[in-house]
């Protein structure tokens, strides 16, 4: 590894990632694109300010709660897990998209550089927009606890310290398990679906050993609790097991003696840089097996004779758009995560606890206590949710990139177009269904009627946010990703699509719980969430038919 | 049939003036070579003309139809091939041509006519299966050349057409161009390959610093310029400035 290289390559990747020179640019030709960016910024810091309030109280609470236990440290402990596991989770898909489908590639990979210091660059890069991520988990405990103990000076220094080398093991482990993957799917013509099925299954793995590490002993709950009560270091190892590097970061912040938290410093940052160096001895070896030839695939090859014939058919336009929009989607791995295989991952992750059984009560005794129409609701309500999860409306437009020039140059009207657009995300909400069919075999006793009529309004709500999702994104699309993963995960319409539609469903619930107090019949509270919905959901399409010729005429590229 | 009037194009408020009250018409029938340095407009213009950039001023009309006011009109008409052959990766090149052939609403029967037809001239038979990731620059090229052939526009519009086809493709591509306008169909098409543009356009304009400063025949130009010599004397000689 050439320093100088790395280095390079670490300015350049810090430089693509943030847009930059892109925003300097903006800053001195005085374009309004550099205060548009910056007000985005403040929109989304403002927008997530109540919640970011919400947490901030709840650490606080927990520090006051074990004042003088000596577990008070357990909140560092959360964080440094929290930050870790969603670098780790997160960062599988953050870093094959930026390790194996960059722009860059093909030009970087034909420069003198090595493999290890090509991957270290990207690395870096990836590693940069990380620390956004994990900032406000990880942070608020670290300064609210060094607040509530009076930390002196080493303490914020350590703090600074311990930030900067938060990611780096969970990214670690997220690259060596990409690299491994992609060299060992570099085969054949199905490897986009090995990866994907791969990226599933590495998923897969880490959640259940999560799960495995943090149950508890069957029989023995109780005995296990007070164990780990009595002792004070106990619940800082016990939440620590999920991930052993959070115990000596809490160690490093909380420990008893100078002398244990600087060890525990060493150790951690320590371990935090072999495991860097690990990572570029295996890029030398692994990272081109799997990235030269990754976009090849065999060509030429002698076909049947009929064969056009029998593959050519003519559809309307608006349904070739939705055809064309599902294909892409599903056969960009990045894409087929992050839209698709979200609406399977989130109802688990939301209800993994209730599902595995968590305060002593059963699922079933649970559903058993809970009135049948709220139940409905719910299942409305996670059509809703589901809506809100897959990110396909909200990056739909930014998808295209630089591919929209064929949107604008095609025949087509904009607001066919649009319409092809939801359509497809109509498609993939139908996925839905058969979670709800799954719910009502194991779980709720829904009849086919309630399911016909969960689906049905389910699909009321969720259309408005789809049109919502969609007008965010016509209105200001991100077309300047350099890998699939920016144009969606750098892509702020994402996140206001969500906190938008979540406004609207939490303020839906909100009135119908409110008008179920009243005593107004359920029928009516039906009819009520879909005409409200339906009569939102034209607005915004009127919205949308009104805005598109013009934004497809107005875009350039 | 194509009719640009008074085209002005600028970027970073008025101080880059990329294309200067650009007026040109082309008649059915004609090849025409659109010729300039780097930089001097030429990929400018043509994105006005196809709709893929407003214009400042000025206006570009298309059988009738203004590009800003009827533009589905005017694309109904038209066949664009960019200057950069990017195109939908992750579909293979039969879906993609299917996509098209759906935009300009080509009937089956037609389109499986025209698809033999033209796979078969740019050798495309076999590869049309396959994902489009897995074409080189030049099959990328061909297959966007097909795509915007399939409904058979009355107008084609080509950025650098000529850019990474192999020479069997190349002349294929020369020859239904040639062809076309026997049919009274117009081509507009920006080159730097000066020797295509001297033996094969009915007329050549010349663009430099967002300013038209030739246009006319072969011969025309020969007139215009201090002495009488080749199309490449007299665009190195024209754009020497």
């Amino acid at each position: 590894m050439r320093w100088k290289n790395f280095w390079h390559l670490v300015k350049l990747n810090v430089k693509i990632t943030f847009g930059l020179s892109a925003w300097l640019y903006y800053y001195r030709k005085k374009d309004r694109r550099f205060w548009g960016g910056l007000g985005i910024f403040a929109i989304i810091l403002v927008s997530i300010a109540p919640l970011f309030y919400l947490y901030l109280r709840m650490v606080q609470e927990t520090i006051q709660n074990l004042a003088g236990t000596g577990m008070e440290g357990v909140v560092i402990t959360s964080g440094a897990i929290i930050a870790s596991i969603l670098v780790l989770v997160l960062g599988i898909a953050y870093v094959i998209s930026a390790f194996y489908f960059s722009n860059d590639l093909d030009f970087l990979v034909s420069l003198p550089f090595k493999p290890a210091e090509i991957l270290g660059g990207k690395f870096i890069g990836v590693l940069v927009s990380e620390y956004l991520t994990i900032a406000p988990f990880f942070i608020p405990p670290v300064v609210i606890y060094g607040l509530n103990v009076s930390g002196g000076l080493l303490y914020w220094i350590f703090s600074v310290i311990i930030f900067l080398f938060v990611p780096v093991i969970p990214m670690v482990l997220a690259s060596l398990l990409v690299m491994v993957l992609m060299s060992l799917t570099n085969l054949g013509r199905k490897k986009d679906l090995l990866r994907f099925l791969g990226m599933i299954l590495i998923l897969v793995i880490v959640m259940g050993g999560n799960f495995y590490l943090t149950r508890l002993p069957e029989g023995q709950e109780m005995e296990f609790i007070m164990g780990i009560l009595e002792d004070p270091d106990g619940l800082i190892s016990f939440t620590g097991r999920v991930y052993p590097p959070s115990i000596w970061i809490t160690r490093a912040l909380s420990g008893q003696t100078p002398g244990s938290q600087l060890s525990n410093l060493i150790l951690f940052s320590g371990i935090s840089v072999i495991s860097f160096g690990i990572l570029m001895v295996g890029a030398d070896r692994l990272f081109f097996q799997g990235l030269i030839g990754g976009r090849e695939i065999s060509a030429g090859r002698k076909v049947r004779p009929g064969l056009l014939e029998r593959k050519t058919k003519a559809r309307h336009p608006i349904l070739s758009i939705s055809i064309r929009e599902i294909k892409i989607l599903i056969r960009v791995p990045i894409y087929l995560f992050n839209s698709v295989f979200i609406l399977v991952v989130a109802p688990l992750a939301l209800f993994f606890p209730l599902l595995m059984g968590t305060g002593g009560m059963d699922i079933n005794e649970y559903i058993g206590i809970v009135d049948p129409d709220l139940l409905i609701l719910g299942g409305i309500g996670f059509f809703g949710l589901m809506a809100l999860f897959g990110p396909a409306l909200s990056s739909s437009i930014s998808r295209e990139g630089k591919l929209f020039r064929i949107s604008q140059v095609i025949p087509i009207p904009p607001f066919k177009q649009i319409l092809g657009k939801l359509l497809s995300g109509f498609f993939i909400s139908l996925l839905v269904i058969p979670l709800v069919f799954l719910a009502a075999i194991l779980y709720i006793p829904w009849s086919l009627g309630e399911i016909v009529l969960i689906s049905f309004l389910g699909f009321l709500v969720a259309f408005p946010l789809m049109g919502f999702s969609l007008l965010l994104d016509l209105i200001r699309p991100y077309f300047t990703w350099q890998n699939p993963q920016q144009a969606i995960k750098q892509n702020m319409n994402v996140l206001f699509a969500m906190v938008g539609g979540f406004l609207f469903l939490a303020g839906l619930g909100w009135g119908a719980l409110k008008l179920l107090e009243i005593g107004l019949s359920i029928t009516w509270i039906y009819f009520l969430i879909g005409i409200l919905s339906l009569t939102t959901g034209t607005l915004i399409m009127v919205a949308l038919f009104k805005i598109a010729p013009e934004r497809y005429k107005r875009i350039s590229l | 049939m194509i009719e640009i009037k008074g085209l002005s194009k600028s970027y970073n408020r008025g101080e880059i003036k990329a294309v200067e009250n650009l007026n040109l018409e082309v008649k059915p029938g004609e090849i025409f070579g659109f010729l300039g340095p780097n930089g001097a407009g030429k990929t400018t213009t043509i994105k006005m003309m196809v709709g893929l950039l407003r214009p400042d001023q000025g206006s570009v009309s298309i059988k009738g139809f203004d590009i800003q006011k009827d533009p589905i009109e005017v694309k109904k008409r038209i066949g664009f091939v960019p200057d950069q052959p990017e195109v939908y990766e992750k579909l293979t090149g039969l879906e993609y041509l299917e996509f098209m052939a759906d935009a300009y609403e080509v009937s089956r029967e037609r389109r499986l006519e025209r698809m033999q037809e033209l796979l078969e001239t740019f050798q495309m038979e076999n590869a049309v299966f396959d994902l489009i990731q897995s074409y080189s620059h030049g099959m990328r090229q061909k297959i966007i050349l097909i795509g915007t052939l399939l409904h058979d526009p009355e107008v084609i519009i080509m950025d650098e057409p000529m850019t990474g086809l192999d020479p069997k493709s190349s002349h294929a591509l020369k020859e239904m161009m040639k062809e076309k306008c026997k049919e009274g169909k117009v081509m507009f098409f920006s080159t730097h390959v000066l020797e295509v543009a001297e033996k094969f356009c009915h007329r050549v304009g010349i663009i430099n610093k967002g300013k038209l400063i030739a246009l006319g025949t072969l011969e025309e130009l020969q007139n215009q310029a201090q002495q009488k010599s080749s199309l490449e004397n007299i665009f190195l000689e024209l754009t020497k400035s």
